[in-house]
């Protein structure tokens, strides 16, 4: 009871005024710590955090918060290191590619799928946004048509056992 | 984060870096696009293009022109 009741003026007792130029030497330590980062990076991002401080201070608020901020939006130490050299440039683009492929593949299949159940046929649709320019989609659909859904109606109709 | 991805367009040639002296004395790096980078733009702009038709199609949306 008596500990609890002690707690806060203790915590008042112990806080040190913040030290900024100290805080921003212990960030740099842990920048150092990560072994992905080249001196270079480390130099750049340093200016980031230092403008960053300087904007919040600008805007009213104190050293320590314009620290914990700047430091957030630079991002984690630990993981500045990692975001460095994550994933080769190339294969994000390449997987990416792919995706819009299969992704403009799909769709372009799928309203494929829905045109063949209605009139007109997809080549002869009109098309008012249309200005002219070749549509990949028509193309694809063009390229891919679905089995025709008459076949399924008429396997359907007919007794199966006759 | 920002700055990581800033690295890798720059690594991949798409933007371009100089280092300048500001009003206040430090220096700052400065990005800007280059050749590859624009053409890259223009590139991924259009396929951005395409599937946002493709979903304008498929859900009857008359597109936005951008």
């Amino acid at each position: 009871m008596a500990d609890r009741s002690q707690l806060p003026v203790q915590i008042m007792e112990n806080q040190t005024p913040f030290d900024l130029n100290a805080a921003i030497e212990g960030w740099r330590n842990e920048l150092a710590a990560q072994p992905n980062l080249a001196a270079d990076d480390r130099r750049e991002l340093e200016t980031h955090l230092r403008d960053a401080i300087a904007e919040f201070q600008q805007h009213g608020l104190s050293g320590e918060e314009a620290f914990w901020l700047a430091r957030r939006r630079v991002g984690p130490p630990e993981l500045l290191g990692e975001e460095f050299v994550k994933a080769e440039p190339v294969k994000v683009w390449r997987e990416r590619a792919y995706f819009i492929m299969l992704f403009g593949q799909a769709t372009g299949s799928f309203e494929g799928l829905l045109s063949a159940f209605r009139e007109p046929p997809v080549g002869s649709r009109t098309r008012p946004d249309s200005r002219g320019e070749p549509d990949i989609l028509d193309i694809l659909c063009r390229l891919r048509r679905p089995p025709r859904p008459e076949m399924k109606k008429a396997a359907r109709d007919s007794p199966p056992f006759l | 984060m920002l700055y990581p991805v800033l690295h890798r367009l720059e690594r991949d040639g798409l933007i371009e870096s100089e280092w300048k002296e500001t009003d206040t004395g430090r220096e700052r790096k400065y990005n800007f696009l280059s050749a590859d980078g624009h053409k890259a733009l223009k590139a991924e702009r259009q396929q951005w293009l395409t599937v946002h038709n493709s979903l304008c199609k498929l859900w009857k949306i008359k597109p936005l022109s951008i």
